[in-house]
């Protein structure tokens, strides 16, 4: 590489590090209760090598019934013990993924043939795309699931057939929705570059191993994957498949409102940058006409990419297709490098301010709106009620809780030892079982929904979340 | 048929204002100066009108109207029109969903008929293509 792409390279990294690490605890504001479970169930390895539920060093685990998969939690352990247990640990494996996603991503293009430019614009592209950003910044099984997939991608086009493998069988560990992506792309490129298959096939059965045994054998593991599928939709099933598919790939969905779920993406903006419309356009038309396997494999990846979201109720789903975000981005900076060479140098100055633009765009809604718009999709709040109450909890005999304060948070923010029980002195009720006192000696705290009347009870606190509204107001009497 | 498109200029005038108040008052407190930068009317009509346009070029769009084998067809008769530079009919493509962003009276039918005709003749030249493909 010459001396300037080296230093471009650098930079790009630095920038992506940056976006990915800033206030990264602060902003989204708040761990979600899958963020909150990892991290229960990482600090129970760290504590007694087992999971919340007494299991020794499980495959599958089974936080809140739904089984989450392991490469996530063990790695997040692994962080607990260096930074400490805290917010930063969780949400440190999916940043430090996303920075080398896009160092992956340089590495992967250079391996399609295209040229050093095309593969800086790349990773200048995913280091700032909102898709990327939204899930690096907190705990998404996904995104480090996509860092294993590029890799395995990457050395299986430089004929490393055996660590690519490697490579996928470790995203297999990583995330649900990748048990559709890697048996279809495997079958691409063993189709493709035509390489001996049943070595490397008999390899991966006995990394997955473990993985099939725990996951097809046992009936419950496969709840979240029964429960999801798009057959529960009303209406012929190939017509919701198809149209769920498609609907990955609406203009609207990925220019204009992106993925409307609160906690995939700012609701305002798409999945991708409007300017990069004619970029995709251009891109696609290169591709096609100078058709080759690499491009086969480019498509292939947007296209494989975008299937698990097809095959669940939700569609389309950012966080499910996260694997096109790639091709998307060497797509996109194949058409911004073919077209450049069609316009004067002098014009292509314009090109950074509209980058910067839609940089500026992202971040202020990122930053400003998104975390008071959407704190109660990250359950905002919630934190600041268990450590509310661990301050005052000394002068009290009971604490009623109402049901919505999760047990996941008490569990985790007390912290609560794994394997034990809440402590009697927490009640959980719900409006049937309103706490009334039995004992009048004793002084009780009640933690009250924010729709409920307190009536005579004296009021200590109300927690409020990022919006502004009243999570919970904590009551004693 | 769909006669009456739900994308078109005056639901467009009726949401910007509300899209405009959102984003403002999203904003508090900030910097008026970035907030009439970043939050301005052109630019929340521009990025309206560019939606709305799109919307009826988009694949789920297609998909919904003509089915995933029109969507098949309309991507292969786009490229054999790219490819052999038919341009008469590619201006009409990019014109047709132009209609509804005007406010022409008693325009259903008429909207209707253009964009439609133009959908399908792109899906017939990807028959060509397909047909040229096999038999040629």
């Amino acid at each position: 590489m010459k001396k300037k792409e080296i230093i471009c390279f650098f930079l790009i990294i630095f920038l992506a590090a940056f976006l990915r690490l800033y206030k990264i605890t602060l902003n989204p504001p708040h761990l979600y209760w899958d963020e909150a479970s990892i991290a229960y169930n990482a600090y129970s390895i760290n504590l007694t090598g087992k999971d919340e539920w007494g299991e020794q060093l499980p495959i599958l685990f089974k936080a809140f019934g739904e089984y989450k998969f392991p490469v996530y939690i063990y790695a997040t352990a692994l962080f607990q013990k260096l930074v400490g247990f805290n917010d930063l640990a969780i949400r440190l494996s999916s940043a430090l993924a996303g920075i080398l996603t896009v160092v992956m991503i340089y590495f992967l293009t250079k391996q399609f043939k295209l040229s050093s430019k095309i593969a800086l614009t790349a990773m200048l592209f995913l280091a700032i795309s909102p898709w990327h950003l939204q899930f690096s910044r907190a705990g998404f099984e996904a995104n480090v699931a996509v860092l294993f997939l590029t890799t395995g991608l990457y050395l299986f086009l430089r004929r490393n057939i055996l660590l690519s493998l490697l490579f996928f069988a470790v995203s297999v560990y990583t995330y649900q929705g990748v048990l559709i992506t890697v048996p279809l792309i495997l079958a691409v490129l063993f189709f493709l570059f035509r390489q001996k298959i049943v070595f490397p096939l008999f390899f991966l059965i006995i990394l997955l191993l473990p993985f099939i045994f725990s996951y097809f054998f046992s009936p419950d593991t496969q709840t979240r994957a029964r429960g999801e599928n798009f057959f529960h939709m009303p209406g012929s099933p190939v017509a919701n498949f198809i149209s769920n598919y498609t609907a990955n790939f609406s203009l609207d969905y990925l220019f204009f409102h992106g993925d409307q779920d609160g906690r995939h993406s700012v609701k305002k903006i798409g999945e991708l940058y409007l300017w990069q419309l004619p970029l995709v356009l251009a891109g696609i038309y290169i591709l096609f006409r100078h058709r080759s396997k690499h491009s086969f494999v480019i498509f292939s990846v947007i296209l494989i990419g975008s299937l698990p979201p097809a095959l669940t109720v939700v569609s389309p789903h950012a966080l499910r297709g996260l694997l096109a975000v790639v091709g998307w981005q060497i797509v996109s900076a194949t058409g911004m490098v073919y077209l450049s060479h069609y316009f004067p140098k002098k014009l292509f100055f314009l090109a950074t301010p509209i980058l910067i633009y839609g940089l500026i765009i992202y971040l202020h809604l990122y930053y400003i709106h998104s975390p008071v718009a959407y704190a109660a999709d990250w359950q905002d709040g919630q934190k600041q009620t268990v450590n509310f109450l661990k301050t005052i909890e000394k002068n009290y005999d009971k604490i009623y809780v109402y049901k919505d304060l999760q047990p996941i948070y008490l569990r985790l923010y007390w912290p609560i030892l794994p394997g034990t029980l809440l402590m009697s002195k927490f009640i959980y009720f719900d409006f049937k079982n309103i706490p009334v006192k039995t004992n009048l000696a004793e002084k009780d705290l009640v933690v009250l929904p924010p729709w409920a009347n307190g009536g005579s009870w004296n009021l200590l606190q109300q927690i409020k979340n990022a919006t502004g509204d009243t999570v919970f107001s904590v009551y004693d009497f | 048929m769909i006669f009456d498109f739900s994308c078109d200029i005056g639901h467009i005038k009726n949401d910007v204002p509300h899209q405009l108040w959102e984003a403002i008052s999203a904003d508090g407190n900030a910097n008026t100066l970035v907030t009439r930068f970043l939050h301005n009317t052109p630019s929340f009509y521009a990025n309206n009108l560019l939606r709305c346009y799109l919307s009826y070029l988009s694949p789920d769009f297609i998909n919904q109207t003509f089915t995933i084998l029109g969507l098949i067809l309309f991507g292969l008769g786009l490229w054999y029109l790219i490819i052999n530079k038919k341009w008469l009919i590619l201006i009409w493509l990019l014109a047709a969903p132009l209609s509804p962003l005007f406010d022409i009276p008693n325009n259903g039918l008429f909207q209707t008929i253009i964009l439609y005709s133009v959908l399908v003749l792109v899906m017939i030249f990807g028959v060509r293509n397909l047909w040229e493909f096999f038999f040629s």
